[in-house]
């Protein structure tokens, strides 16, 4: 089955053309293995590629239920944190989101807090419009 | 709200634009039910098979028959972009990049990690939204490249790989230093002055482009290792170090040379720095050091012109020369007050873009604070003069043979 969720009427008669996306989906990510309590920070400097960069969503799980404390900073300020057993996830989309051009600096760091082992992952995802 | 279209996102970006038709958007849903051991995985795959429309995504849900833990990973085409998680459902909102659709071909896949020690049963389901695809619509490349090094001397290539997906149908590399751009799909980033560069690609289809560049730039360093520079040498007389090039013996004839060419570039302004121990010049003899020339032909042949120094004895000391061999003659500028007993000296030259002068300055420190003497020469030719080539070592013309011991070292080099 399936259903409306949206109402798309305001929009469909709008106009009879829009532009073309330009940036394909672009992500970061990494995947770590931990046997003891650590914290790691993970560095990622916004590269000078002629775009600006909206974070649209960062998520996380791992190889069991573990809570997973998660901060990230930007430029040295936390922008978003958050300790969940569950559905690790912030999506600011894109009318919320943060800006970032190069050399705009993320920091993601997370508090491993158990001697059991288990592997991290997460993964960050951005829209990238030209600047213009 | 005028500008909130059927894909759920603002419209706002420059491009070039395409025709949609009214009543386009209609909802698309796929499902199933998995069952997974314990502890194992297994995973849900849609593969777009309508090559007329756009799909986008609303929603994933998983349910599994009893409240468990589990765990969600979706990828697209084969790239995660979300995990999470879950314990009794998981209901995940997708629409939050905007990048974020399939085509033909594409395809959605929901893995499920099954927490639990037993089977357990999932219901899958895929919520989204697709629109008529309209002509001139699809993916543009995603922009991508590899580096072979991070750091490198100038004049010294780094392989640039392009790993764009969808391959692109034309590429376009800015290296960021004001040289042209290329547009072969893989390229050498050869960088003649010392920095740090994000070599930038931008990456082409009939569909648009997209622009990568790596957040990590290539640091190239100043100094020439005379390891990278080529050689011809058939007795033996010039040895080419890592940091250093020894002559042991000048020739007696030019016919002899280590060079580095500019890979067919030219030069029009440089600055190169180095350091130089000799002995004392046999008697009659006289060799080149850091000479830029024009052409691999001999000195006094170079069709366009040359400017170097050259070692020569005389009353039983060296002299020091800045010559050019140009097309109207030879220009001198010599300094007598050195010692060839192996102390090292130490060179700027230095020729700025279109000045009509060449200059020399000849220190007896590395730190260049104590200056022994400064050459110039001048001619309009200079204004014109452009180096494909340097000699880092060559024997002159008209030489005899001599003995000497030289090392030159230390070689920065600047292109202005």
């Amino acid at each position: 089955m399936g259903f409306e969720k949206r109402d798309y009427s305001h929009a469909s008669v709008q106009g009879l053309s829009i532009p073309v996306i330009q940036s394909p989906a672009f992500q970061i990510w990494a995947q770590e293995s931990f046997t003891t309590p650590v914290a790691i920070t993970w560095e990622y400097t916004i590269p000078p590629n002629d775009q600006v960069w909206s974070i649209v969503n960062f998520s996380a799980d791992s190889s069991f239920i573990i809570a997973l404390p998660f901060t990230i900073e930007l430029n040295g300020t936390a922008i978003w944190s958050e300790i969940n057993n569950y559905s690790v996830r912030w999506t600011p989309g894109v009318p919320s989101s943060f800006k970032v051009v190069h050399p705009d600096k993320l920091e993601i760091t997370l508090l491993y807090m158990y001697a059991e082992p288990h592997s991290v992952y997460w993964e960050m995802d951005f829209w990238k419009e030209p600047v213009h | 709200m005028a500008n909130d279209y059927p894909d759920g996102f603002r419209r706002l970006l420059p491009g070039h634009t395409v025709d949609l038709t009214s009543g386009f958007a209609r909802p698309w849903y796929m499902g199933t039910t998995i069952n997974i051991a314990g502890s194992t995985y297994s995973t849900y795959t849609i593969t777009i098979t309508d090559p007329d429309s756009i799909y986008y995504i609303d929603v994933v849900n998983v349910s599994p028959q009893a409240f468990t833990d589990f765990g969600i990973r979706v990828f697209l085409s084969s790239v995660a972009y979300v995990a999470g998680g879950f314990a009794g459902y998981a209901q995940i909102p997708m629409r939050v990049n905007p990048s974020i659709f399939l085509l033909y071909g594409d395809t959605i896949e929901v893995e499920i990690s099954n927490y639990d020690d037993s089977l357990r049963q999932f219901l899958v389901n895929v919520h989204g939204t697709k629109i008529t695809k309209p002509a001139g619509f699809g993916r543009v490349p995603g922009a991508y490249f590899t580096a072979s090094s991070h750091v490198s001397d100038v004049l010294t290539g780094i392989l640039l790989t392009d790993g764009s997906v969808p391959t692109p149908t034309s590429w376009e590399w800015n290296f960021q230093d004001g040289q042209p751009k290329q547009t072969t799909q893989n390229v050498y980033a050869l960088y003649k002055t010392p920095g740090s560069y994000y070599p930038l690609l931008k990456a082409f289809n009939e569909y648009g482009y997209d622009t990568f560049a790596e957040q990590v730039p290539i640091v190239c360093n100043s100094e020439l290792y005379p390891i990278n520079w080529s050689e011809y040498d058939p007795f033996a007389n010039i040895t080419l170090g890592v940091n250093s090039v020894t002559i042991t013996a000048t020739p007696s004839n030019y016919g002899i040379y280590s060079y580095m060419d500019l890979l067919g570039r030219e030069s029009h302004a440089f600055m190169v720095t180095f350091a130089l121990q000799t002995t004392l010049m046999q008697a009659g003899s006289r060799h080149c050091f850091m000479k830029f020339g024009n052409s691999l032909s001999a000195e006094d042949a170079e069709s366009i012109g040359s400017v170097g120094i050259e070692l020569v004895e005389s009353g039983g000391h060296n002299i020091v020369l800045l010559r050019a061999t140009l097309p109207g003659g030879a220009l001198d500028d010599g300094y007598d007050g050195i010692v060839a007993d192996g102390t090292p000296l130490y060179f700027k030259l230095y020729h700025a873009s279109g000045a009509d002068t060449v200059s020399l300055n000849i220190y007896s420190d590395a730190a260049q604070t104590v200056l022994l003497a400064s050459l110039s020469l001048t001619s309009d030719t200079f204004k014109t003069l452009t180096y494909r080539y340097i000699y880092l070592t060559r024997g002159s013309g008209g030489a005899t043979t001599g003995q000497i011991t030289a090392v030159i070292s230390h070689v920065t080099y600047y292109y202005l």
